[in-house]
């Protein structure tokens, strides 16, 4: 079967490139990050519309990074820490994250989680930026789609700076605090994107 | 209530006028009737299967996303005979989300009886009964009146209009989403 982009890679320390953007610096997670990984997902703030449960030991930040290095197998996941560098070297802020690729109709999820140390900075925008010029760019989308609960302004906000459109309401599409919450669907274009002006 | 529905295979359906159940190598012959028919695919998120080996393919994969829990899909079967005339689908199933996808297909030689219907149903039912999902979706061609008709009817609402998202034979193709909760299953006669 083809494999675009990462052609047979199959280990994802060494397989998912490395980004750059202004102040970022997006790479595969190792183990020297998992006491960051805890701090990160133990963040009660940042926690509250993740709706996941917290990353308690370093135990757990480990099986984190499995579930990583299978779906960077299975081509259904990618997540990058999201290393600011303004910060002190290996200071992870965040990840970035896309899935459900799909080559075939060039289409990918995105999504970002950001401890709320780091919040305020833009860095959930840079950092949607510069998956959506890597997902046009060289995974050849044609759409990404990101999904937001209602409410979550700050969210919005990132996505409509990144020049998402929103597209569609979906109720109660996520069980989240043992509830089902709703969430919008935003979507970008290709053609819609500024990326377009440069490829 | 069983933690893991599909632990014994794909379970059988029972409709009035059909049966669901899974797809085995001897049904290859009737997937490529199905699969490999023109106007039959044309709402369908790929082209037509051009030889057996394609349907022995699609089958394959389905068996896999069986036995990994990302896909159910079942024949469409004619109990009075057996005639394998389509499928019918949940996919991308989320046990943390509580929802899955819905999809179908029916040989055109069938429509207009209320098969595809009698079908959903009878998935909708399984789904959001034993499966114990919150929430189905369906992506339909906006052009497919036929089946938006078809969920309208069983209760899903229009939730968005989805530009491109589909690449299906060379061009892009938008799309409608709909949803459907289990609060509203089954719907008014």
């Amino acid at each position: 079967m083809p494999d675009p982009f990462f052609e047979g890679a199959d280990d994802y320390e060494t397989g998912l490139p490395t980004l750059r953007t202004a102040r970022l610096q997006l790479r595969p997670l190792t183990p020297a990050d998992d006491p960051q990984i805890v701090d990160v997902f133990s963040d009660e703030r940042s926690l509250e519309t993740w709706f996941r449960p917290p990353l308690a030991s370093v135990d757990q930040a480990r099986a984190y990074r499995d579930t990583l290095q299978e779906g960077f197998g299975r081509r259904s996941l990618f997540i990058w820490g999201v290393f600011p560098t303004e910060e002190a070297d290996g200071t992870l802020a965040g990840i970035g994250i896309l899935t459900r690729w799909s080559p075939v109709h060039r289409r990918i999820d995105l999504g970002y989680y950001f401890a709320s140390h780091y919040w305020g900075r833009g860095y959930a925008t840079e950092t949607a930026r510069g998956l959506v010029d890597f997902s046009f760019g060289s995974l050849g989308c044609h759409r990404v789609e990101a999904e937001v609960v209602p409410g979550n302004d700050a969210s919005v906000r990132v996505l409509e700076r990144a020049g998402f459109v929103r597209e569609a309401l979906l109720k109660e599409r996520l069980w989240g605090d043992d509830a089902p919450q709703d969430s919008m669907l935003f979507r970008l274009l290709r053609t819609e994107s500024q990326t377009a002006a440069a490829s | 209530m069983p933690d893991n529905p599909f632990e014994a295979g794909l379970p059988t359906l029972e409709a009035e006028r059909v049966l669901l159940r899974r797809l085995t190598p001897g049904d290859d012959a009737g997937l490529l009737r199905v699969f490999g028919d023109a106007e039959t695919m044309q709402w369908w998120s790929h082209g037509p299967f051009t030889d057996l080996a394609a349907a022995t393919t699609y089958r394959e994969r389905i068996d896999y996303g069986l036995r990994s829990r990302s896909l159910f899909q079942w024949g469409i079967v004619a109990r009075d005979g057996g005639l394998l005339m389509g499928t019918c689908t949940l996919s991308d199933w989320s046990s943390t989300h509580r929802r899955a996808e819905l999809g179908y297909i029916l040989h055109r030689d069938h429509w207009g009886q209320g098969l595809a219907s009698e079908a959903v149903r009878a998935v909708l039912d399984f789904g959001f009964g034993t499966m114990r999902l919150h929430r189905v979706e369906a992506d339909v061609d906006p052009e497919n009146t036929a089946s938006i008709a078809l969920v309208e009817r069983l209760g899903f609402n229009r939730e968005g209009y989805l530009r491109e998202r589909w690449w299906p034979h060379g061009t892009p193709q938008d799309s409608l989403i709909f949803g459907l909760l289990a609060t509203d299953w089954p719907p008014a006669p």
